[in-house]
């Protein structure tokens, strides 16, 4: 048992000497590891970068379910979505104000239209054709709500705007008027900055583990057969039977002369 | 009179014997390392040769009788009918026999270690008269017998025990009868 127990270690020193770390490491499954694209303005880093810089982000043709919640944590501010009528897919974001680029303090407001996915109507029932007319206004108002995102939470931090968009805006419920967040960038110890998978480690080497794991139970499997004790023989449960034998030779008879001296007769 | 080699031992020569065994059975380096190792086994030793020696002394050394060629010589000349005894006296002669001892372990199964130490059942014997029926000794009477036990190592006496002079009465049934060597 012993020398299978130097093998498995010795299997086990030979996977870990042969593989790099990276084959042992587990794949990184964590948001931070993934490198980010540049050129996508709707990615969460470039919604980061922008906010550092305190302006707006592009998220013209965004998607507004994937850009709200980076929004919301970087800006400190809930984004205002308009309902817009417009041919451009259901949630996406056809316009924004303040426009790309301009200055955006963190808490700021932000407004996004954001397309319902109808072509917009005029007043006599026909539909218009072209959704760029409505889709950098920001008049251009909708009563049907977005029946996609029906429990968004879209929060406004400021009174609106203009008073056209009052009909289409959503009442910000969640962040209160008089929080005043601070800074998204200067102050790196802000709680909210991390995300819980970026606390987690990233590399976890399961197969090492695996390979402890399995030294371990050699380990105690190989304890318990050595603690075992050895079978000797005349030792355990039945009781030693010990005799003597005697076993008697060939009989030796000596006399002088003849044996039968005479003859006592038949009786 | 049926009695035993144990029971013709006296303590002393019991003790003797016991340790001469012991002492056979200590040379042996297997038996010697199972005895070690069942610390049992040391005592069974002395229960074991008390069990060995009881055996009947004569029916020991009756078996020089058997294999005489005088006494079969004798019984085929009376031309004795079937169920007709004949007595022969015998002159005084000794007898003597080796009883090898070997220590047999039973753990499940058997294993023999034979001691390097001979017993001799010695007897001599002066006026004894053999009852022969149908070419069987059937019983020893009327005489003198002188028993020893000899405790031989390579051919070399160590101890002599004797067992004692005994009178035979009118006579020793030998049971079973031990039939003469044809």
């Amino acid at each position: 048992m012993q020398v299978g127990f130097r093998q498995a270690l010795g299997l086990i020193l030979c996977m870990g000497a042969l593989m790099d770390g990276s084959a042992l490491a587990s794949p990184r499954t964590t948001v931070a590891q993934v490198p980010a694209d540049k050129t996508d303005p709707c990615s969460p880093p470039a919604i980061r970068r922008a906010a550092a810089q305190q302006t707006a982000p592009a998220l013209t043709g965004c998607r507004y379910e994937a850009v709200a919640a980076p929004v919301t944590r970087f800006f400190m501010t809930l984004p205002v979505a308009r309902k817009t009528e417009d041919e451009a897919p259901m949630g996406t974001i056809i316009g924004q104000n303040p426009q790309a680029g301009q200055p955006l303090k963190p808490g700021g407001r932000l407004v996004l239209s954001v397309s319902t996915g109808r072509a917009p109507k005029m007043e006599d029932g026909t539909s218009v054709g072209s959704a760029g007319e409505t889709s950098n206004s920001a008049g251009s108002v909708s009563t049907q709500s977005v029946p996609e995102r029906p429990d968004t939470p879209i929060p406004q931090a400021e009174p609106p705007a203009t008073p056209s968009s009052q009909a289409s805006e959503v009442p910000p419920p969640a962040l209160p008027a008089d929080k005043t967040p601070p800074a998204p960038i200067e102050n790196a110890a802000r709680p909210q900055e991390t995300t819980p998978l970026r606390d987690m480690p990233t590399h976890i080497p399961w197969l090492w583990i695996a390979a402890v794991v399995a030294l371990v139970l050699f380990a105690g499997l190989a304890g318990a057969s050595a603690r075992k004790p050895r079978r000797i023989r005349g030792r355990g449960g039945l009781a030693p039977n010990v005799s003597l034998r005697l076993t008697p030779g060939a009989a030796r008879l000596k006399v002088r002369g003849s044996l039968v001296s005479g003859r006592k007769g038949r009786s | 009179m049926n009695e035993t080699i144990n029971d013709l031992l006296t303590p002393e020569a019991r003790q003797r014997l016991e340790a001469q065994v012991t002492r056979a059975a200590d040379k042996d380096r297997a038996l010697r390392r199972f005895l070690n190792g069942v610390p049992l086994a040391k005592g069974l030793i002395r229960t074991a040769l008390d069990t060995a020696l009881r055996s009947d002394p004569f029916a020991l050394l009756a078996e020089g009788w058997r294999t005489s060629k005088d006494i079969r010589t004798f019984y085929q000349g009376e031309r004795a009918q079937l169920g007709e005894p004949v007595v022969v006296k015998l002159a005084a002669h000794d007898i003597e026999r080796d009883l090898t001892p070997e220590v047999v372990i039973h753990v499940g199964a058997e294993r023999r270690f034979p001691l390097r130490l001979a017993l001799t059942l010695c007897g001599a014997f002066e006026g004894v008269e053999l009852s022969i029926l149908d070419r069987d000794m059937i019983a020893v009477g009327s005489g003198r017998c002188h028993l020893s036990l000899k405790l031989r190592v390579a051919g070399r006496t160590l101890e002599s025990l004797t067992l004692g002079k005994l009178t035979l009465p009118g006579e020793h049934r030998l049971t079973p009868a031990l039939p003469l060597y044809s």
